[in-house]
């Protein structure tokens, strides 16, 4: 079961106009199919059923967090099916091992991977479920199956002119074997992949109908004794709860508990969120501020560079031999800086949980069924088997919704207090109990030589992303009495040399002659985590604003420079850079309008992109962005628009807006007014072209993210002179720490 | 007990007064389309009309409520309404989607005063609603692309 499915594929020649592919069939991996959701259906694997009255059912493994990934995994279904995208219905997929993706081991959704590891496996779910149906035709009807014709959702006889519905054939398609062989359509059969521009989840998100987590329980769980459930926790990361005394909040109508919960929280349960916020909000509280006590950003940066001075770290990188100084060579050296960043979601956290004594179910949005279910499971000491994780729609999710601990309190909240419980964070809750964005110092030396980059180095200090994600991982790969300590020494193993803290800066696209990256690794004991693109979102404005520097200090035009050291095999970076460089009309800004341009890969996708903007006094105004995407074949192109535009107002909000900072040991931000957002009036235009490409699709979640911060500060430069080196970027401050 | 009109029918519920409208809509009411965002009425998603005008139904305590026409997304029924849901869906605005009752609720509160809006106009009306998935530009063309449809529509009946 954890072989890459794709070890199983016998052969993929092209036979007869399509892709015959066998052995082992999406979703029949496991010997029992997941659960159908209606009896009596058509159900060849664990993704699809027909039911009798014509429902065409897709359970999704993957989650639709606004990335529209629901439409990507339909239409690859329904290309093949031969029906028509929209008469499809969506279900969340439960935990099942058919719903595991194969490189991740586990049912996640992040990395960009859903369409990219779904290409093939989700076109052979629609595929066998048609030559099943066609199948079944040529049976009832005693017909030669070539002769059959699947379209539009029904089955019909050229020779003889019947037809009928899919849903007549059911009957007769649940007899037969599952087939060893099935044929894939070659793209110039496709009448979707590529074309297909409508998305599937709009109309439940503009009528108020779409469930998300917050609403579920609202609808099918209030009668049966559910109560409303908020924490106060402790601000301080690492503190403990002291004292705290209820007598006030108490007396709140409708308030029926307030405890202590876990070593650092005050749990309040009540009749609805309401009441509970306003006892949360008069509790007298008292913390042990713990090992933060007194640590602010300024320390940690300084802590950080003191890190970078003393410590070797590990070598990331170290290609070709260090150019000895010559009296012509130049020096550039330079320091940058990223600060923690929250994903804050539009939908805060929340869960509804039930925990009884046989089984437990959790109603809430996620990035993992199966790393939810092993958390609350173990935590619990129930069976995996006996927890039920249900996904519903999630209202953003960037990396937050991977980390189980809101589904953890819920269902420890619930046995608590013997009844389904719905937490709600608030605002506040999530600003200030996030896994971060790391924060990130990075220093560089560059030596020039004759006109020549010779010599690239590049030092980073951050804390690891890996390192609170493995453990998770192992929890939800391996069984419930593995051993933890092997576990925990080798996620600080992997600490030390995390690839996600050097992703985007350890492999350049360029051709120098001396590359060093270094790494290393410092926790300051804020949590951390996956933010939408990861190590890339950070390496990519260090990089891409360094290589920038190089530019300028050599006299040479930093497009034309990026093309002239971008190494041979990097032909697809310079046919995203010439695309956007000629949408972007790059060079000719319009007057008093300034250009800076990047370029990076990240999840195997290709992303560059032109700022344009102007500066008055210290306010920068980005006017447009130009971006030029290389994600291999679409499968739905305005989705891929959709996704760049994302990714850059996504990026931009972390390159002008918002970051966290940390004051004793507590996050300092807590609501929007604080943590800003771009906002409607200082969203810029967005342009986005996709590059035509044959190769295999890759996402588009994450990679628009990346090229943003260095493009615009880039732009910056052009504009002003300035070269700010730390974001958000502020023209007021050119220094910072 | 409070009473008011929601979405053109009388309501009455028994809650302490303070209780923000939108706990009530969406806990008494089980009307869900109406979101929680930031409970500060910073980032919009709780938007409602109360007497046509849009308004942050996370802060407003029910007790001012009493007497008023609440009108929340499941409620939407103008032709100018209708006009921005098409729009919407058109020009695939939604991702992740949970702002956009909000949104849709102040794009169509902003069209029915002001039919032909500019894009100043539009930055005015729009820039207090927070979308993390970054639809700006799209709701933008959404909206000058309703009001294409209603003059269309009203040219058409004139």
């Amino acid at each position: 079961m954890s072989l890459n499915r794709r070890q199983f594929i016998k052969s993929t020649a092209l036979i007869g106009g399509g892709l015959i592919i066998g052995f082992e069939l999406a979703g029949c991996r496991d010997k029992t199919l997941a659960p159908a959701v209606t009896a009596d259906s058509f159900h060849p694997n664990s993704f699809l059923e027909i039911t009798p009255n014509g429902d065409i059912i897709l359970q999704i493994n993957r989650a639709e967090m606004g990335q529209g990934v629901y439409t990507g995994m339909t239409t690859l279904v329904a290309e093949e099916l031969e029906v028509d995208p929209a008469t499809i219905k969506l279900i969340g997929a439960p935990s099942h091992p058919d719903f595991i993706d194969p490189t991740l081991h586990m049912q996640l959704t992040g990395g960009s991977m859903a369409v990219k590891n779904s290409y093939g496996p989700l076109r052979e779910v629609g595929a066998t479920a048609k030559a099943m149906l066609l199948a079944a035709a040529a049976q009832d009807w005693n017909v030669p199956v070539t002769t059959l014709i699947a379209e539009n959702g029904r089955v019909r006889d050229p020779v003889s002119k019947r037809e009928v519905p899919y849903s007549a054939l059911i009957g007769t398609a649940k007899t037969l074997p599952i087939p060893k062989y099935i044929t894939l359509k070659v793209p110039e059969q496709f009448k979707l992949i590529g074309k297909y521009d409508r998305r599937l989840d709009a109309l439940q998100k503009v009528d108020g109908s779409g469930l998300f987590g917050i609403d579920l329980c609202e609808h099918n769980l209030q009668r049966e004794g559910m109560v409303y459930a908020v924490l106060v926790r402790c601000p301080h990361f690492g503190g403990k709860l002291k004292t705290f005394d209820a007598s006030a909040s108490e007396k709140i109508a409708g308030v029926s508990s307030v405890f202590a919960f876990n070593d650092n929280s005050v749990a309040i349960i009540a009749n609805g969120y309401w009441p509970a916020r306003k006892a949360a909000r008069i509790l007298n509280v008292e913390w042990d501020k713990g090992p933060l006590i007194g640590v602010d950003s300024t320390a940690l940066l300084a802590l950080l560079r003191q890190q970078l001075d003393s410590n070797d770290g590990h070598k990331t990188t170290d290609e070709g031999t260090a150019p000895s100084n010559t009296a012509d060579t130049q020096i550039i050296e330079a320091e940058y800086f990223a600060p923690y960043q929250a994903h804050a979601t539009m939908e805060p956290l929340n869960c509804v949980a039930d925990v009884r004594a046989d089984k437990i179910d959790i109603w809430t949005g996620n990035q993992s069924p199966d790393m939810f279910r092993a958390a609350v499971a173990d935590i619990l000491k129930y069976p995996r088997e006996q927890v039920f994780i249900h996904s519903p729609l999630l209202g953003g999710g960037f990396g937050r919704r991977g980390y189980a601990d809101y589904a953890v309190e819920a269902a420890l909240l619930s046995q608590r207090v013997g009844k389904p419980v719905k937490l709600q964070w608030s605002r506040e809750d999530d600003m200030q109990h996030d896994f971060y964005r790391p924060l990130s110092l990075s220093r560089f030396r560059a030596q020039l030589q004759n006109g020549k980059l010779v010599g690239w180095q590049h030092k980073i200090a951050c804390p690891s992303v890996m390192h609170g994600i493995l453990p998770m991982f192992a929890q939800t790969i391996l069984p419930p009495w593995t051993p933890r300590a092997p576990m925990r020494m080798l996620s600080n193993l992997v600490a030390t040399r995390d690839m996600t803290s050097t992703e985007g800066a350890a492999v350049l696209p360029y051709a120098i002659p001396y590359l060093r990256v270094d790494y290393v690794h410092y926790d300051p004991g804020v949590p951390v985590g996956s933010w939408r693109s990861v190590g890339n979102s950070i390496n990519a404005f260090f990089v891409e604003s360094f290589f920038d520097e190089i530019a300028h200090a050599l006299h040479q035009d930093p497009l034309a420079y990026r093309l002239s050291l971008l190494k041979p095999e990097q032909e697809r970076t310079r046919n995203a850079l010439q695309l956007v460089a000629e949408k972007a009309q790059w060079g000719h800004a319009p007057i008093g309008s300034f250009q800076g341009i990047a370029v990076h890969e990240a999840f195997e996708t290709i992303v560059a992109q032109v700022a344009e903007i102007s500066v008055e006094g210290n306010n920068i105004k980005v006017h447009k962005v130009v971006c030029a995407v290389d994600c291999g074949r679409t499968v739905n192109p305005d989705i891929v628009k959709m996704q760049m535009e994302s990714g850059i107002i996504f990026a931009l909000s972390a390159a002008l807006k918002g970051e966290i900072t940390i004051e004793d040991g507590a996050v300092k931000q807590t609501n929007f007014d604080d943590f800003e957002i771009i906002r409607m009036n200082e969203a810029p235009e967005i342009e986005v072209h996709i590059v035509q490409s044959d190769a295999p699709p890759t996402g588009v979640g994450e990679p628009g993210v990346p090229p943003l911060a260095p493009a615009l500060g880039n732009a910056i430069f052009a504009a002003t002179g300035k070269r700010l080196r730390a974001l958000p970027f502020k023209l007021e401050m050119v220094s910072y720490g | 007990m409070i009473e008011f009109t929601l979405n053109g029918a009388n309501k009455s519920v028994d809650v302490e007064a303070d209780t923000p409208l939108l706990w009530v809509l969406r806990e008494q009411l089980q009307l869900t389309g109406t979101k929680f965002g930031c409970g500060a009425g910073l980032c919009g998603a709780c938007t409602v009309h109360i007497d046509g005008a849009p308004a942050r139904s996370c802060i407003l305590p029910i007790s001012i409520i009493a007497g008023k026409h609440i009108t929340t997304i499941e409620g939407l029924a103008t032709a100018t309404d209708r006009a921005v849901q098409t729009a919407w869906i058109e020009g695939n605005v939604p991702q992740c989607g949970y702002c956009q009752s909000g949104q849709i609720m102040a794009a169509s509160a902003l069209l029915t005063s002001n039919k032909n809006p500019s894009d100043a106009d539009i930055d005015a009306a729009m820039s207090g609603n927070i979308c993390r998935c970054g639809t700006y530009p799209r709701i933008r063309k959404a909206i000058h692309r309703a009001a294409e449809m209603i003059a269309h529509a009203e040219g058409a009946h004139a």
